[in-house]
């Protein structure tokens, strides 16, 4: 009884968590789905064996796996953004806390990133997204990507300073968009 | 004056506070005020990215191929742990059993091949009495054949006339006699 409170609690409090991973990691929606449910259904039958602590770098693990495996699978180098573009336009959460300047500065910033975050390899993009998007630690990351903390580090870096180069090779006019000249 | 970048991330970095004094060695933290800003651009906007929310029916499949469906599976599971007691303690009896079993039984007989048949004692005794029976009824017959034989063999030899004499005088004596 208590495994199936506990899970329906982990459920409830991760699973956005890991639709939006795999939906920015995927950019399809039917496949984050998919991905979604296969990564708790498999969570659900090693539940057991899952340290609690554990539990949140597992399933990110576990995500970022499939998505992986789905995309190798899938192995299509240009990715559609269609599903990511509606959702930064449709603005499925409210960005209340931020003044209507700032959010049309950070809404066509989020749209660019989005965009040069696809010229990035898999492995940096997910790097990305897990310190910058999730807010998860580097040795985390070391961790859900099977990597050393030192080669996360170089990692970032690298992706860090890729992503500066797409987006000012993409969009030069952001370069004078509010602080995000170096950018 | 703190390293730390002035944003919402327990510690974007992964390092404690403090660490990095003097030279940054770190490709990750960044040095300069333009890197600082660039990395906290880079967070703020991330964390500006839409939080998408899971499809209610993608919660719906997950339930019900987990939980709803384990729910039967947990039942038995539940109706077992109510008897596990039990079944400990019969599987601990079959166990002790069986060892018992093992050391003390005397094994099977070797079987016994023997040419004679199995005859009863009481059947044994009977045959044993007709036996004997049968071979004093022999014996009799070959005493009985002897002496005639004998007789015959003498009266072979004697003269024609007093053969037949005696032939005729033999079975008076025979008839006498019993």
């Amino acid at each position: 009884m208590m495994k199936r409170y506990a899970y329906r609690h982990f459920l409830s409090q991760t699973q956005d968590r890991v639709f939006s991973y795999a939906s920015y990691m995927l950019r399809n929606r039917e496949d984050a789905e998919d991905v979604t449910q296969e990564v708790f259904v498999k969570m659900w039958k090693h539940w057991d064996t899952i340290r609690k602590e554990k539990r949140d770098s597992w399933i990110l693990r576990v995500t970022h796996n499939e998505c992986i495996d789905l995309l190798r699978r899938k192995s299509s180098p240009q990715r559609a953004w269609t599903t990511l573009d509606d959702a930064v336009n449709n603005r499925i959460v409210a960005l209340s806390s931020i003044s209507p300047e700032q959010e049309l500065e950070s809404g066509e910033m989020q749209k660019a990133i989005l965009a040069s975050l696809a010229g990035l390899p898999d492995k940096m993009q997910s790097m990305m997204l897990l310190h910058y998007y999730q807010g998860v630690r580097f040795e985390e990351i070391a961790e859900i990507l099977g990597m050393s903390l030192s080669a996360v580090k170089t990692g970032m870096h690298r992706a860090r300073k890729q992503l500066r180069g797409v987006l000012e090779k993409r969009y030069p006019e952001l370069a004078g968009v509010g602080n995000v000249q170096t950018v | 004056m703190s390293r730390r970048f002035d944003n919402t991330h327990p510690d974007p970095a992964g390092h404690p506070e403090g660490k990095r004094k003097g030279r940054n060695r770190d490709p990750v933290m960044p040095a300069g005020s333009d890197e600082r800003q660039e990395e906290r651009v880079l967070t703020e906007t991330f964390r500006l990215l839409p939080k998408l929310k899971c499809p209610d029916g993608v919660t719906e499949e997950i339930l019900r191929l987990t939980i709803r469906q384990k729910r039967s599976v947990k039942r038995f599971s539940f109706v077992v742990g109510l008897a596990d007691w039990r079944l400990r303690a019969a599987a601990a009896v079959a166990v002790a059993a069986l060892i018992a079993v093992l050391i003390f039984y005397p094994g099977k007989p070797e079987p016994v091949i023997s040419v004679s048949p199995q005859v009863a004692e009481v059947d044994a005794e009977r045959a044993s009495e007709q036996l004997k029976w049968s071979l004093m009824y022999t014996s009799q017959l070959l005493n009985k054949s002897e002496k005639q034989a004998i007789g015959e063999a003498v009266i072979n030899k004697l003269p024609e006339t007093f053969r037949n004499t005696l032939k005729k005088t033999i079975p008076l004596f025979q008839g006498g006699e019993s």
